[in-house]
């Protein structure tokens, strides 16, 4: 065996903290080391130039490198390996940059450490063994979570690129919280008018398929080889057959709060979520239907003209098979009652800012007027409140939500321009415009006479007046004084918060979430649109806060990895699987629960003892399915479960070192 | 400071804008006016608070301040504001409608030596009788 060391300066990064030429010379007295040097970049053509050099010239067969985080650049290296016939797994990183030269201040004890970190790697490398992957089929199909805006343009720019995509939405109609929206910002563009020709287009599109009212149930498999089921709901109403004339939700009894209105407005309980529903073909809501609770009622069933009404249909559920799985699940808005001060839910006239949203829309549930709900009639001064529940910490989430500024300064405009009597106060902390055209919006609404005060409120409480007004406590930081408003609409700008039951699919799917519940990304840099899991992609604020533009350009990102892996149609199945010792083996078999992708088996091996043959149970991996997740080796009694790249001998010659 | 108050009314409004032909609600509070202000320890509100509280049409306050009569015109925030509004501008078109008014102004000459022209020239509008 012949180690080569590497001691990396990466420019100043590591060699300002860690003496490198000394380290490369301490590395040369390391047993079985029979070359080393120290290069200025060895991720650049130069230092892989001198890799290679060493390789021929020194007959190497292990390389250590003293250099950055494996994460970084342990794929550079391999690829040199490969190239040089060598097996990718003989390169060993000792991670001296992020592990030691970043983080200490001492150079002389960075540099004793730097030496170890180097030695240990090196003792790893002796029991190297060579690992190789599979190349997997990819099925070329793929599962958009969510259909909102997100989730749509997600599915059609798969579907444009010619590969069949399921689209599955839980609502009964896709479109998303941007189709609750009146206009949208920085142009106000009308949010249905660009929405609906999308949401058309992708339910008349020949390779989406749309499931509404469905969700998913389990997935399993990986990348390229998803399999998931998902349950369609039951929609009492024969989607073939409807015509979606919609008289039985006319004669429909039943009248139930209005989810997409924000409880605002009365629907029945055989409905479409909204006039441009996509279908355009009611449901019955079974928890809230006459005839679900008592068996009387029926009245939908006989006035439908096409008999289109089936009481006894059933949930479905579908198994279907994807190659990738784009994530868009979307979000929902804090409640903000638990925010006392604000005085929500207490009068009806301080309402959220969806809720204001709802008004202003045309088909919402003031047709288009801006109304106080205590009378019905047009307030004179609005107070907007920023940030509620958002940068908090104590009662909110300590998060931006990011839109809030800037659809606050929409409606301001939307206000002043509509109903001119009304004047508009925005209580902010700062006001924040990261975006193009996003501060000329801003300004606009102040120059249109929006009134921004600095400051957070600390109080709304009701006036005792005959109108029933409202009085706003704040303070204005560039007056310096406090500030009380007699107001007629109290708006509240509440935190966006991940989806209801995201948590759920983020334990499907195998994604990590922040500590706010939005799924995590792979990198929050440079891979902004991947996870942790191959073959599973995030658009939308399922991420985190973004606006209408960020979700659209995050789910083409995403769409486009979707198509990428399609179009190469094969993945390396993940190399540092687990292994089974099947001589230590006992057969217990306690790690095959423990495995979250399902990839442990019972087998048999065939075993002369005292001279009979003799079946013994052993547990068996499936390379396919096996993530290297390693918790199977960790749990294994027996210490026959070992994991490529990182067994126990490789650990144990590591931990020997030190 | 409790609203509804006392504001300007639009003829007021429109006169202001008038004179300083700029749009005070442009004003975002930056704070760079006063930052720069050579003469904020006489002044009872500060440039940028007399700009907030004629962007919400408070002018009364700005009246009965001291500020309007202790700026010097040396035009330290025009030439810094990141809005462009001339805050000088604005002290100057706030002063002229008192003047209007009133037929008088009521400054009180701090410092008669090197007053810079520009200064020199709004003090004689200021001490006009
Ligand atoms: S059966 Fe249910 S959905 Fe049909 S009319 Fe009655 S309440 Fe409405
Ligand atoms: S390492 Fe073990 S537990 Fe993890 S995926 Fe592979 S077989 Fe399953
Ligand atoms: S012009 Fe007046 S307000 Fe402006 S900086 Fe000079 S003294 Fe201050
Ligand atoms: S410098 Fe201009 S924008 Fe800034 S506070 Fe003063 S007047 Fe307003």
């Amino acid at each position: 065996m012949r180690v080569g060391v590497f001691i990396c300066w990466c420019g100043s990064n590591i060699k300002n903290m860690v003496d490198v030429e000394k380290v490369a010379k301490e590395a040369e007295k390391m047993p079985r080391v029979v070359y080393s040097q120290d290069v200025q970049y060895l991720c650049s053509e130069v230092g892989q130039a001198d890799i290679s050099k060493a390789i021929d010239e020194h007959k190497l067969d292990r390389i250590v490198i003293g250099a950055c985080s494996p994460r970084m650049h342990e794929s550079t290296f391999q690829q040199l390996l490969e190239s040089k016939g060598l097996n990718p797994y003989y390169v060993e990183i000792a991670n001296i940059r992020e592990q030691c030269s970043w983080v200490h201040t001492d150079k002389d004890k960075a540099t004793v450490k730097a030496t170890e970190l180097v030695k240990k790697a090196v003792a790893k490398s002796y029991h190297a063994i060579p690992l190789t992957s599979d190349l997997l089929k990819v099925n070329k199909k793929a599962l958009v979570i969510g259909g909102g805006i997100a989730g749509i343009q997600a599915a059609l720019d798969i579907a444009d690129a010619g590969y069949p995509v399921d689209l599955v939405e839980q609502k009964p109609s896709i479109g998303g919280r941007m189709a609750q929206f009146d206009k949208t910002f920085p142009t106000l563009d009308c949010s249905a008018c660009i929405l609906t020709p999308k949401m058309v287009e992708a339910a008349t599109h020949e390779n989406i398929t749309l499931y509404t009212y469905s969700e998913v149930e389990n997935v399993a498999g990986y990348v390229g080889n998803f399999k998931v089921k998902i349950k369609q709901k039951a929609k009492s109403v024969k989607q073939d057959i409807c015509n979606g004339c919609g008289d039985c939700m006319e004669k429909c009894p039943k009248k139930v709060a209005n989810e997409f209105d924000e409880g605002n407005s009365k629907r029945k309980a055989i409905y479409t979520l909204f006039p441009q529903a996509v279908p355009n073909k009611p449901v019955i809501d079974r928890d809230n239907c006459i005839y679900y609770k008592t068996g009387k009622c029926g009245l939908c069933e006989k006035i439908c003209p096409t008999k289109a009404i089936d009481y006894n249909q059933e949930d479905e559920i579908v198994e279907n098979e994807y190659g990738a799985i784009i994530a868009a699940t979307g979000f929902d808005i804090k409640d903000p009652q638990d925010l006392s001060e604000y005085y929500y839910g207490n009068h009806p006239d301080v309402i959220t800012s969806l809720e204001l949203e709802r008004q202003l829309n045309a088909s919402g549930p003031t047709s288009g007027k801006v109304i106080r709900p205590s009378n019905g009639k047009t307030p004179e001064k609005i107070v907007f409140v920023q940030c509620v529940g958002s940068r908090d910490r104590n009662k909110g989430n300590a998060y931006c939500s990011k839109v809030c500024c800037l659809y606050t300064a929409k409606h301001t405009l939307l206000l002043n321009e509509k109903f001119p009597e009304t004047e508009s106060y925005v209580f902010n902390i700062d006001v924040r415009t990261g975006g193009k055209g996003y501060e000329e919006f801003y300004e606009r609404a102040r120059h249109k006479g929006a009134k921004y005060l600095r400051g957070q409120v600390s109080k709304v409480e009701p006036l005792g007046d005959a109108d029933n007004k409202l009085l706003v406590r704040g303070y204005d930081s560039s007056i310096g004084e406090q500030v009380e408003i007699e107001a007629d609409l109290v708006v509240l700008a509440t935190s966006i918060e991940p989806k209801v039951g995201s948590s759920k699919i983020a334990g499907l799917l195998g994604l990590s979430s922040d500590s706010d519940g939005f799924f995590s990304e792979a990198h929050p840099k440079l891979k902004p649109v991947e996870t942790q899991a191959q073959g599973i992609y995030l658009a939308g604020v399922c991420q985190g806060p973004k606006d209408i533009p960020e979700a659209v350009s995050q789910a083409s990102g995403a769409s486009a990895k979707a198509i990428i892996l399609f179009n190469k149609g094969e993945v390396k199945s993940v190399p540092t699987t687990a292994m089974v010792n099947e001589e230590i083996c006992s057969g217990c078999m306690q790690c095959k629960p423990v495995c979250p992708y399902e990839a442990i088996s019972r087998e048999y091996v065939t075993e002369r003892v005292a001279g009979k043959e003799v079946k013994r149970p052993v547990a068996s991996i499936n390379r396919a399915l096996c993530q290297g997740c390693g918790a199977c080796a960790g749990l294994c009694r027996s210490g026959a479960m070992d994991i490529g790249g990182f067994t126990s001998k490789q650990i144990m010659a590591e931990v020997d070192t030190l | 400071m409790r609203f509804p108050t006392k504001t300007a009314s639009i003829k007021e409004q429109q006169e202001l804008a008038d004179i300083i032909q700029k749009n005070v609600k442009d004003c975002y509070q930056c704070l760079k006016c006063s930052a720069g202000c050579p003469l904020t320890e006489h002044m009872d509100y500060y440039p940028h608070q007399v700009m907030l509280l004629a962007k919400m049409d408070l002018y009364e306050k700005i009246f009965n301040s001291k500020t309007l009569w202790v700026c010097a015109s040396c035009l330290a925030c025009s030439s810094r504001c990141p809005r462009d509004l001339e805050p000088a501008k604005v002290m100057e078109g706030l002063r002229t409608m008192i003047i209007r008014k009133r037929g008088e102004g009521n400054v009180e000459v701090v410092n008669p030596k090197g007053v810079p022209r520009q200064a020199l020239i709004s003090s004689m509008r200021k001490l006009r009788r």
